[in-house]
């Protein structure tokens, strides 16, 4: 059994070395719909494009 | 000599073939102990090349190119630390895989990596010297990554848990040695620093920001790893993950197999299988390049060959290194370790390693010596073999590859250029392995 635990002891370290290093966080999509911001068509609001002013 | 000197580039296995069927033909191998051999060796050919069959599906996923790719990550701008790095790279390639392999993996990846590094001739050679001593050598820790070593060992009939029991610690120092000399060698060769990647190299960046340069001397050139690192973004790290973790069990699964009574090869087998698998699975890809690229021809390689030290053993060669031998061999171990040692290396390096480790242990097996004393003159057989047939480039086939690959890049590597570095090398770290297996031995027999 020696001969498995070198190979386990060396491969464990290799398998995580070779990992692809962490990502950084990807930059927030501000395009992509908040699930917190109220859903005004579901309310009934409609864009009508006029200006409100 | 026709399978060192390979007229027109034909494979080895073509010569050692004609002179088997020729022994066979002529009588002087019997037919039926040709079964023998073939019983004897064929277990070891399926290892080894279920263990090239691994490596070639880990190459088509991207394995090989992400190595090197963390090699230059690792080495953060030292031409020291890329040194120790090519180092493990080497020795964990030929521990995970076999010698042959890993001189046909790592080389072309050393080369490329010192290529992307701008680096200059002579500041090349240390890196692919040590990687081509350090890869061939690494083959004697663990048995399973050499075929002469395997079929040695089911020769003498050793457990290849014992024999890492009894190996791993002084093969490991032999290594070490090596390593340590040859960095000596080359000192003033090997550049303070070197360049580096950015720690971002994994997502998409502009060409002029791949990498760092600390070198204000050199010119900045274009990169071929910017090709690399395009490539990278193809691999699939879930399929990297499983396939490398499957190398890994595989490997160790030979020693739990080992200890359960299962036949090597059948693990070995199995571990390819799955792999081959796996990637049907996930990528689609059949097994035609495996089918291709896999050298199925060592076989017959390793059958001629060992028909060929068969007939040697027939016609009396055995016999007559018994009786020149036999008798200081057996008077103590140190005495069986130096002297085999010293034998098979000098038998190694004029007439190439793997009949050398055959006829040294046919001949170990004929002495009639007591189970403690052959086993350690067997292992001494294989330090020299393995290590001490590296003073010329004839003493092992890695070495020979390695030379051919290095000439197919255009890299200038003279025979005596080699054999300068060798002799400054190896002698002194097999002379340390084999006094270390002594001592290590000590503790077990």
């Amino acid at each position: 059994m020696f001969g498995f635990f070198v190979v386990i002891l060396v491969g464990i370290p290799l398998y995580f070395l070779l990992q692809p290093p962490r990502r950084a966080e990807p930059f927030p999509n501000t395009s992509f719909q908040n699930k917190y911001l109220l859903d005004l068509k579901k309310l009934g609001y409609h864009e009508t494009g006029e200006n409100i002013d | 000599m026709f399978i060192i000197w390979r007229p027109r580039g034909i494979n080895e296995a073509v010569p050692a073939g004609i002179g088997a069927c020729l022994l066979i033909i002529a009588g002087v191998v019997p037919l039926a102990d040709t079964l023998y051999i073939l019983d004897t060796i064929s277990g070891a050919v399926i290892t080894i090349l279920s263990t090239i069959i691994m490596s070639l599906i880990l190459d088509s996923i991207g394995f090989f190119q992400w190595t090197a790719l963390n090699i230059i990550r690792w080495a953060n701008g030292s031409g020291t630390l890329l040194f120790f790095y090519i180092c493990l790279l080497c020795f964990l390639m030929t521990l995970f895989f076999n010698n042959d392999g890993s001189i046909l993996i790592t080389t072309p990846i050393i080369i490329q990596i010192l290529s992307l590094l701008n680096l200059k001739m002579h500041e090349k050679l240390p890196y692919l010297f040590v990687g081509a001593l350090v890869a061939t050598a690494s083959s004697a820790p663990i048995a399973v990554s050499n075929l002469a070593n395997l079929i040695a060992l089911k020769i003498v009939g050793l457990d290849i848990n014992d024999y890492v029991l009894l190996m791993f610690v002084p093969t490991l120092l032999g290594i070490f040695i090596l390593a340590f000399l040859v960095y000596l060698y080359f000192k003033k060769d090997i550049p303070k620093k070197i360049l580096t990647l950015p720690p971002s190299y994994h997502v998409p960046v502009q060409v002029d920001t791949m990498f760092h340069y600390k070198q204000e001397n050199r010119p900045v050139r274009h990169h071929p790893l910017m090709d690399v690192v395009q490539e990278d973004r193809h691999i699939d790290f879930s399929l990297f993950r499983l396939c490398v973790g499957i190398v890994i069990f595989t490997r160790a699964g030979l020693f739990l197999g080992s200890s359960l009574g299962l036949p090597m090869e059948l693990i070995a087998i199995t571990g390819a299988f799955i792999l081959v698998w796996v990637r049907w699975k996930w990528t689609g890809t059949g097994v035609r390049d495996v089918v291709k690229k896999s050298p199925w021809h060592i076989l017959i390689f390793a059958f001629s060959i060992y028909v060929v030290i068969h007939a040697l053993h027939l016609i009396g060669f055995t016999s007559l290194l018994v009786d020149q031998f036999q008798y200081i061999i057996a008077q103590s171990h140190i005495h069986a370790i130096m002297i085999t040692g010293g034998l098979v290396t000098v038998i190694s390096n004029i007439f190439n390693n793997i009949p050398a480790v055959m006829i040294g242990t046919i001949t170990l097996t004929e002495m009639g010596l007591d189970t403690g004393t052959m086993q350690l003159a067997y292992l001494a057989n294989i330090v020299g073999s393995d290590l001490g047939a590296l003073i010329s480039p004839m003493g092992t086939l890695a070495t020979l590859l390695w030379m051919y690959i290095l000439k197919i890049n255009k890299i200038p590597l003279s025979w005596g250029k080699y054999f300068t570095v060798a002799i400054y090398v190896v002698p002194l770290s097999t002379a340390v392995t084999l006094f270390s297996l002594y001592f290590w031995t000590r503790l077990f027999i």
